[in-house]
C-alpha cells in the first residue's frame, strides 16, 4: 500500500475529484502557488490564488456552489475562519433552509489547526465545535492519511457545506493510503481497536495518543476500545452508543477546549441514551479554556497525551459497579476484586 | 425566486455582495450567457465585503453589474455620518472599475443607465458600478415613524417620487392617461388583496418543516 503524508493525500483527493468532475475547482491564498501540479493538470481557471480576503473567498464559494460549481477553498488557519463566518454560517449554512430547498451549497473549506508548529493562539484554535453548533454544515477532522484522502473525496461529492479541519501535527506524518479509488463516507466513526472494558473516543491528533494509551491499558489488564470519530457532524451516534453499551465506560479526548466542546455533546448524548449502561462516570479530556500558547511545552499541554488518557481510563475502570461516581484520583470503591478493572 | 432569475440574497447587509462573485464565477466558468446584477445600498458599501467583492470581481474579471441604491440612510444613520464624499460610484476607480451615477428617482434615466452599463459588462466581461441617487420614502422597518429624519429633506425627496414622476410623464406624453393609471392602480391593489387573503387563509407550517431543507 502506498505511503503518503496527509498533505499528499489531500493533493491526490483534489486531483482525482477534479479529474472526475469538471465542476470541481479549488481556490485560496497560495493554493495555486503551492499546488502547482494541480495548476499544470487543470489550468489556472480551476486552481486559483485569492487575495487575503477570507470573507469574499468563502462567499464566492457559497455563490458558486449554489449555481453549479463544487468549490474547495483553503482558508489556511482555523482562527482565520472568523473572517468568513457570515459567509459560512449565515449564507452556506442557512440559505438552503431560507430558500425552501431551492439552493444547495456544495463546498469544502479546508483549515489547519492544533498544536505542533508553535504558531500561537491566532493561528491555532481548535474551533471545530463552533461549526458543529451551526445548522446546515458538516464538520470533518481526520486522523490518518487514508482518511484525509477518503473523507475529502466524500466531502467534495457532498451537496452540503463541509468544514474540513486539518490537524497541523498530522499534516506531514506518513501513513498507508489504499491504492485506487478510496472514498470514506461522512458520518461514520471507525473502531481502530476493539476492547470490552472502556471506550476511548477521539478525533484528530489525540487518536494516536488513545492507541498508545490502549497499549498501556492492555498491559495493565484493561481492554480499551479506541474509536476515531472522523466526522463531528453528522456524529456517528450508533457507533458511540454501541461501544458504550459494550464497555460501560467512556473517555472522550480532544485537543479543543473541554468547555462546550464536542466531548460535552457526546457525554450528554451518552448520559441521555445509555445512562443505565454506564458503569462509571464519563470522563472528558481536553484543552483548557485559554488561548493556545506559542511556547512549545505550553502548546503541547493542550492535547491530552497517552499518559493522561491511560490514567483517566484506569481510574474509571476502578469503578466496576454502576454509578459509583467518585472524583478522579480518589480511592477505588470497595467492590471486591475489581479495583483495577 | 429561482425561476425568475433571482439567485440568492442575504439579510445580513452586504452578504449579497460576497455571493455575487460566486454566481458570476459559475456564469463565467460554465459558459452561461448573461451577467449578474447585484443590488445593495450605501450601508452595504460601508461593510468590508464591499471592498473585497469589488476587488475580486476586478481581479478575476467577473461579469457583475453592481447596483448601489444610495438612499441616504443606513438603517438609522444618515450616510453623512458614516462616509466621506457623497458618491459610492467614486470608489470604483480604486479597483479599476468603471462607474456612473444616475438620478435614481427618474425611471427612464435609470433604465437607460442600466442598459448602457449591462451592455458594457456583457461586452467587456468585467464589472461595472452603477449608483442610483435616491432616498428611501419609508423607514428602515415597519412601523418606523422616521422621527429621526429631517422633515424638510424628506419632503423634498418625496416630491420627487419616481412613480409619481413616471405617471405624470406618461400622462403628459399620452402613453397612459390618468384614468387608465387609476384603473391599473385598482388592478394592482386587487392583486395584492388577493395575495394577502391567500396568505391569511393558508395554514401555518407544521413542525416537521423545521428540519426540512436544512441539509441536502
Amino acid at each position: 500500500m502506498p505511503i503518503l503524508t496527509p498533505c499528499a493525500a489531500i493533493g491526490e483527493a483534489l486531483a482525482e475529484e477534479m479529474h472526475r468532475d469538471p465542476t470541481v475547482l479549488v481556490f485560496g491564498e497560495g493554493v495555486a502557488t503551492k499546488r502547482h501540479e494541480l495548476v499544470s493538470e487543470f489550468g489556472a481557471t480551476r486552481v486559483r490564488n485569492t487575495p487575503l480576503a477570507e470573507g469574499i473567498t468563502a462567499g464566492t464559494a457559497a455563490g458558486a456552489g449554489a449555481t453549479g460549481l463544487r468549490p474547495v477553498i483553503d482558508l489556511l488557519f482555523a482562527p482565520v475562519l472568523c473572517y468568513a463566518m457570515d459567509e459560512l454560517i449565515n449564507s452556506a449554512g442557512k440559505l438552503r433552509f431560507i430558500s425552501g430547498g431551492q439552493f444547495s451549497f456544495p463546498l469544502v473549506t479546508l483549515a489547519m489547526t492544533g498544536g505542533g508548529w508553535g504558531v500561537g493562539a491566532q493561528h491555532n484554535h481548535n474551533n471545530e465545535a463552533w461549526f458543529v453548533h451551526s445548522p446546515g454544515l458538516k464538520v470533518i477532522m481526520p486522523s490518518s492519511a487514508a482518511d484525509f484522502k477518503g473523507l475529502l473525496k466524500s466531502a467534495i461529492r457532498d451537496d452540503n457545506a463541509v468544514l474540513f479541519f486539518i490537524d497541523l501535527a498530522l499534516l506531514h506524518e506518513p501513513g498507508e493510503v489504499p491504492d485506487g479509488e478510496h472514498v470514506v463516507p461522512l458520518g461514520k466513526a471507525r473502531i481502530l481497536r476493539p476492547g470490552a472494558d472502556v471506550t476511548l473516543l477521539s478525533y484528530g491528533k489525540t487518536v494516536p495518543s488513545c492507541l498508545a494509551a490502549a497499549e498501556q491499558l492492555a498491559a495493565a489488564g484493561i481492554g480499551a476500545e479506541v474509536i476515531d470519530l472522523r466526522s463531528l457532524k453528522p456524529l456517528d451516534e450508533s457507533a458511540i452508543l454501541a461501544s458504550v453499551h459494550k464497555t460501560g465506560r467512556l473517555v472522550v479526548v480532544h485537543e479543543a477546549a473541554r468547555m462546550a466542546g464536542v466531548g460535552a455533546e457526546i457525554a450528554a448524548q451518552v448520559a441521555e441514551k445509555a445512562f443505565t449502561r454506564l458503569r462509571a462516570p464519563i470522563v472528558r479530556l481536553g484543552g483548557p479554556d485559554a488561548p493556545a500558547a506559542a511556547s512549545f511545552p505550553l502548546e503541547q499541554a493542550f492535547a491530552p497525551d497517552a499518559a493522561a488518557i491511560f490514567a483517566a481510563a484506569r481510574s474509571i475502570c476502578g469503578h466496576a459497579s454502576p454509578l459509583q461516581a467518585l472524583p478522579l484520583g480518589s480511592a477505588a470503591p470497595g467492590n471486591g476484586g475489581q479495583a483495577h478493572l | 425566486m429561482r425561476e425568475l432569475g433571482v439567485v440568492l440574497t442575504s439579510t445580513i447587509v452586504g452578504g449579497e455582495m460576497s455571493l455575487a462573485t460566486g454566481v458570476a464565477l459559475s456564469q463565467k466558468m460554465l459558459g452561461r450567457p448573461g451577467i449578474v446584477a447585484c443590488f445593495f445600498g450605501d450601508g452595504a458599501a460601508c461593510e468590508g465585503v464591499f471592498h473585497e467583492s469589488l476587488n475580486l470581481a476586478a481581479v478575476w474579471e467577473l461579469p457583475i453589474l453592481y447596483v448601489c441604491e444610495n438612499n441616504q440612510w443606513q438603517a438609522f444613520v444618515h450616510r453623512r455620518e458614516t462616509m466621506t464624499g457623497e458618491h459610492i460610484a467614486d470608489r470604483g476607480a480604486a479597483y479599476g472599475i468603471d462607474s456612473a451615477t444616475v438620478d435614481g428617482n427618474d425611471v427612464l434615466a435609470v433604465q437607460h443607465a442600466a442598459l448602457e452599463a449591462s451592455a458594457q459588462v456583457c461586452g467587456s466581461g468585467r464589472p461595472f458600478l452603477l449608483e442610483t441617487w435616491t432616498c428611501r420614502s419609508r423607514g428602515h422597518f415597519e412601523p418606523d415613524d422616521q422621527a429621526y429624519v429631517d422633515p424638510t429633506e424628506h419632503s423634498a425627496w418625496l416630491a420627487r417620487d419616481p412613480i409619481a414622476r413616471s405617471r405624470q410623464r406618461l400622462a403628459d406624453n399620452g402613453r397612459l392617461p390618468h384614468a387608465d393609471a387609476a384603473a391599473l392602480d385598482q388592478r394592482l391593489r386587487q392583486r395584492i388583496a388577493t395575495a394577502l387573503a391567500f396568505a391569511e387563509a393558508s395554514p401555518f407550517p407544521t413542525l416537521d418543516e423545521l428540519s426540512t431543507d436544512v441539509y441536502a
